[in-house]
Parts: structure tokens; C-alpha cells; sequence
């Protein structure tokens, strides 16, 4: 695979292998990953060299073949979590159809991006007002605390998949799916009289923590990218601000000190 | 710190991750595993912290089991490594110190928040050094720059 690639091949191998990385980057993984996966699609479809600048904004990716190289720069346009997807993408990559055209690859890649989530979606409510649930436990409530924050978390998690939907942008949806969280939470609380009230307020906004995109950008720091690491901590950062203020809004309004 | 407490911790801790694991879409194969090396890393920070440690140890060691089993599965199901060790160590996320700093500064009380901050720094510490450290042992890439 090492003849000498036209223009224009370049430029459609190069299109295929930056959106692999698009497609990484809007489902959660690290930057260097994405990288890792761009380079190995890259050079799966005969180019000889490649050099990839991944940041969570942006991709810039360089493709070289002979006497030729094509640049293309692509922005992902949000950060959410999606692990099968990444799972998908790194096994495409190390499982290259052959011949590794940019048009079967294409094919592949909108088969991977029309996969719709494995869980339905009551399951995920479900699932995610259990975690909550047992992290009140964690934290020390009973189960008292632990009713109110998976039903408070399990309600956050409804608004929450109805905003995303409507494609609002992630930080007034954590504003409002914490507020929802914590009045839910709150007002059972109340009605059932919890020895420690504050506990299960607390465990149940933790379904909004961001978590993931504070781990990959760990991970990308420890690897020399401050870059990403600090842009992706930043917006981690900002997510959990915007916890603080959703909760915030409702306690403010009844008075209850969650402290 | 009885036999049943940590029956109790284990339960607890499959349910955090198993239910964050679920939110992630991770595939449903490595549910289960996904699950259940949370557990370890769990129950194992929990027992540290019974036996005096801090926060930070018992959450660095914890971190570092998750990465270490974390790998190793990963390796033998021809799966990416983030499915496990990312949830994993999920519930270790000290999200509630850092959600705590900006309602207390929203009192003004600028002091406890501070405290909580830094606490909340410092456990994401132990947890980067946690996953680092077993990245490093796992693979020789990452120890030179």
C-alpha cells in the first residue's frame, strides 16, 4: 500500500479519518485517542504519513503521500459521553474492511452514527435514579435519603434527555435538570420527615456531575496535552458551577441549607 | 467494619457504577465488568478510610486497582480501556465538595468554600495519580515522555 496517492484521494481518505475523530471527541474520548484513531485510519488507507493536532474544539489533521499532503480542519460540535460508540470506532479502526476505500469507510461510519442508544430510555432513568440512590447510602443517609434523591435524580434525568433532544446547550440543561433535582429531592425530603435532609438533596444532582470529560482531561494532561486538558477541565469546571447555581436557585428560594 | 457492611458497600457501589455505566451507554457486554471493577475500587477505598486512611490514600489506591484490573480486562475482552477504568472510578468523583464551594460562596463564607475546593482538588488528584500511575505500569509509552 505505499504507491503514491493523487490529491484528491488524499483528500477523501483525510475527510474519513477526521470525521472518525469528530465522531470520538462528541462521544467522550480523550484527545490523544482520537488522535491514536485518526492515525491508524489514515494509515489503514495507504497514506504515508499523517500528523493530527486534537484538541476538544478542533481537529487539524495532515495527510501525506509522495510529494503530496492535504490539510483539513474539523470542529466536533459538542462533548457528550457515549462508550459504545467509542468502543465502535476504535474496533473500525483496527478492523479496516479491505480494500479500505473512502466510500465503504463512509458507509461504515454512518452505519456507526445512526446506532441508536443500547438502553431505552426508561432503563437509563431508572439506572441512574438507582446510582443516585445508593451514592445518598455512600454518603451516609438511610432510606429515607435514598428514595428522595433517585426519585429527585430520576425526574432530573427525564427533563434532561427531553432538553438534549431539543438540542439546548449543555450548561442551562444542567442549571435546570439540578434545580429539578433538588425541588424534587427537597420536597420529599420534607414530606417524609429524613433524619439527614441535606444528604439526599446532595446525592440527588450527582447525575449531572461530568464526570467523564473531568477523567479524559486528567488523562490528557498527564500526557504533556495541556491544551485539552485545560479546555475539557474548564468545561467540567463550568458544568459543576452551573450544579452550584441550579441547586442554588431552589435553595434560595426555600431557605433550606444544604451545608 | 463486618463481613455485611461490605456486602452492604458492594451492593452499593454495583449500583453507582452499573447505573452511570447505563447513562454512558456502555456496550452491554461489558456492563457486568464495568460494574463490577467499580465495585473493587469501591469496597477498597471504603476499607482503607475504616482502617484511618485519608480520602486521598484510600481513593489513590482504589484509583490505581481500577486501573490496573481496568487494563487487564480490557486486554482480554479486546475492548477500549476507558469503558472500564473512566466508570470505573466514577464513584470517586468528588462532585459534592465541588458543587459545595460555589453554594458557599454564594453565602460569602469564602473560607469553608475554599476548604471544600481544595479537597475536592485534591481528591481529583488522587484519583489522576491513581489511574497515572497504573497508565504508567501498564504501559512502557507512558513513562517516557
Amino acid at each position: 500500500m505505499s504507491r503514491e496517492l493523487s490529491h484528491q484521494e488524499l483528500a477523501d481518505i483525510l475527510r474519513v479519518a477526521v470525521r472518525v475523530g469528530v465522531m470520538m471527541l462528541q462521544s467522550g474520548a480523550a484527545s490523544f485517542r482520537a488522535d491514536q484513531t485518526i492515525c491508524r485510519v489514515a494509515l489503514a488507507m495507504g497514506v504515508e504519513h499523517v500528523d493530527a493536532y486534537v484538541t476538544p474544539t478542533v481537529i487539524v489533521a495532515t495527510v501525506f503521500s509522495g510529494r503530496e499532503h492535504r490539510t483539513q480542519i474539523a470542529k466536533p460540535s459538542g462533548l457528550g459521553v457515549n462508550m459504545d460508540r467509542i468502543a465502535a470506532l476504535e474496533h473500525l479502526s483496527r478492523n479496516m474492511p479491505t480494500p479500505a476505500l473512502p466510500n465503504e469507510m463512509m458507509r461504515c461510519l454512518d452505519e456507526i452514527e445512526h446506532q441508536p442508544p443500547q438502553y431505552p430510555r426508561p432503563l437509563v432513568v431508572l439506572s441512574v435514579a438507582l446510582a443516585c440512590g445508593a451514592f445518598a447510602a455512600i454518603i451516609g443517609g438511610g432510606t429515607i435519603e435514598m428514595l428522595a434523591a433517585a426519585v429527585g435524580a430520576g425526574a432530573a434525568q427525564t427533563v434532561r434527555f427531553r432538553l438534549i433532544a431539543a438540542r439546548v446547550n449543555p450548561i442551562p440543561v444542567t442549571v435546570v435538570c439540578a434545580a429539578v433535582a433538588t425541588a424534587i429531592s427537597l420536597i420529599l425530603v420534607r414530606a417524609m420527615n429524613a433524619p439527614l435532609p441535606r444528604l439526599g438533596v446532595i446525592a440527588s444532582v450527582l447525575l449531572l456531575v461530568p464526570g467523564v470529560p473531568f477523567i479524559t482531561a486528567i488523562l490528557d494532561m498527564i500526557r504533556f496535552d495541556l491544551v485539552s486538558g485545560l479546555s475539557r477541565g474548564l468545561h467540567a469546571g463550568l458544568l459543576l458551577i452551573s450544579i452550584g447555581v441550579g441547586m442554588l436557585l431552589v435553595l434560595a428560594l426555600t431557605g433550606f441549607n444544604i451545608l | 467494619m463486618s463481613a455485611l457492611d461490605l456486602v452492604f458497600q458492594a451492593v452499593l457501589g454495583f449500583a453507582a457504577t452499573f447505573g452511570f455505566a447505563v447513562l454512558f451507554n456502555v456496550p452491554r457486554g461489558a456492563l457486568l465488568p464495568a460494574a463490577l471493577i467499580g465495585v473493587l475500587g469501591h469496597l477498597l477505598r471504603y476499607s482503607l478510610r475504616q482502617w484511618g486512611a485519608s480520602n486521598e490514600v484510600g481513593t489513590f489506591c482504589g484509583a490505581l486497582a481500577v486501573g490496573l484490573v481496568g487494563f487487564w480486562y480490557a486486554r482480554r475482552a479486546q475492548k477500549p480501556r476507558l469503558l472500564f477504568t473512566v466508570t470505573g472510578i466514577i464513584s470517586m468523583v468528588p462532585g459534592i465538595p465541588a458543587y459545595e464551594t460555589v453554594v458557599y460562596f454564594s453565602k460569602d463564607d469564602i473560607l469553608n468554600g475554599l476548604q471544600s475546593g481544595v479537597r475536592a482538588v485534591l481528591v481529583a488528584g488522587a484519583i489522576a495519580a491513581g489511574l497515572g500511575t497504573a497508565r504508567i505500569l501498564t504501559e512502557t509509552e507512558w513513562t517516557k515522555h
